[in-house]
């Protein structure tokens, strides 16, 4: 996937250098982040169910040809509590829905809330999946790499880079936390009650830590150089051939398309 | 490279009482100098005066001269002291740029950002 550039005597070292890993996984970041914004807008602007399954196949197929499938349905997982919550609501308090399944007391869930909401929940899934996927299947050095070939200042490549990984980064700083409140006896094992109450010393360090690391992150950075006028060398190149660049706007094409048929009230 | 700091004060954007006071220092070229204080009694502030940092990233108020090679420090770009200053934080996590995927990439961090051709940046990182 990546060109390495090397020095005449000694060049990058071998791991450093990335090896092809696949057609999708080496795809050009750019191209799958076209790709996924397709699916994510043919899952929405396409009405019924022809588009948010048609998505959810492409989505699929492309996960086990790059054998991600384990990951995406672990975020699918997590995301359970959300679409349990979705589903629920549109079951049982859906606007204007007269078609009851079964009286329960003063609840009465119905068909169309039921429908409705598995279609909200299909679209939510087929948009996490579009993305997830892009995450799982790119380095983010390579992501960044990409962005500021492609002209993107070097603030805005950071930005981008901080933003992605604000989340693992910031449940990495809460593990060492916790690690560290338990080695002096905080107890955050046990019933649900003690794991609740084991967050609450937790908050404050995460948070008051996250922000006075911004000062000094600030100057690590001018320390190295950050600030420093003209482009920043990248050490590898992540490829991009016809098929990436055929691909992209093909991508872009299609997701002008969706957009102008669904303005224009072609798709129903 | 020498540093010297001729009649040093340092106060910080907002703060009521300076930090460093007159401060006279120099550093020889090959020496390592240990500084011992108190928490709170401006070893920090000392190391980012004495690298331009302060009051060039930090902001506040410098009296007095720092000089780097016999050049004012203030008169040196915020990007051109990294040519000629390190400086290292007492938290490793902050260090790290984040955008990088192994080691060597994060030690090329600093020479990819100063623009330096593949071949150099590789030749100094090895």
């Amino acid at each position: 996937m990546i060109a390495a550039t090397a020095a005449p005597g000694r060049g990058l070292p071998e791991y450093v250098v990335r090896r092809p890993g696949g057609f999708y996984r080496s795809t050009n970041p750019s191209t799958k982040l076209a790709i996924a914004a397709l699916e994510v807008v043919a899952a929405f602007a396409v009405p019924g169910w022809p588009g948010v399954l048609g998505v959810f196949v492409v989505v699929l197929a492309t996960a086990a040809a790059a054998r991600r499938l384990r990951g995406l349905a672990v975020i699918g997982l997590a995301a359970s509590p959300v679409v349990g919550s979705i589903l629920l609501i549109n079951v049982f308090l859906l606007p204007g829905a007269a078609d009851p399944i079964a009286r329960l007391g003063p609840l009465a869930p119905t068909w169309s809330g039921l429908w409705f909401g598995l279609q909200t929940v299909a679209r939510l899934f087929a948009f996490s999946a579009a993305i997830a996927l892009v995450y799982l299947t790119t380095p983010i050095d390579d992501l960044l790499a990409d962005l500021a070939r492609r002209g993107l200042g070097r603030r805005a490549v950071f930005v981008v880079g901080a933003a992605v990984q604000l989340v693992p980064r910031t449940i990495e700083r809460a593990s060492e936390i916790v690690d560290a409140q338990r080695a002096r006896g905080l107890d955050t094992e046990g019933r649900f009650w003690r794991r609740v109450r084991g967050i609450v010393p937790l908050a404050a360090p995460v948070v008051f830590g996250a922000l006075t690391e911004v000062e000094e992150r600030t100057m690590a950075l001018e320390a190295r150089a950050f600030s420093a006028p003209g482009r920043q060398t990248l050490l590898r190149v992540p490829r991009d051939g016809v098929v990436d660049r055929v691909l992209r706007w093909a991508a872009v094409l299609g997701l002008v398309a969706i957009i102008g048929l669904r303005a224009a009230g072609r798709l129903g | 490279m020498a540093i010297e700091l001729l009649a040093v004060g340092y106060r910080y954007a907002g703060a009521s009482r300076p930090t460093l006071r007159s401060v006279d220092l120099r550093l020889e070229p090959g020496r390592v100098v240990g500084i011992v204080g108190a928490n709170e009694s401006g070893k920090t502030t000392l190391c980012l005066a004495a690298s331009g940092f302060a009051p060039g990233v930090v902001g506040g108020h410098l009296d007095g001269s720092v000089r780097i090679d016999g050049v004012d420090a203030r008169a040196i770009s915020t990007h051109a002291l990294a040519l000629h200053c390190g400086l290292l934080f007492q938290n490793a996590a902050t260090q790290l740029s984040n955008t990088t995927a192994t080691v060597f990439e994060e030690v090329a961090f600093g020479p990819c950002n100063l623009g330096l051709p593949v071949a150099e940046v590789v030749e100094r990182v090895w």
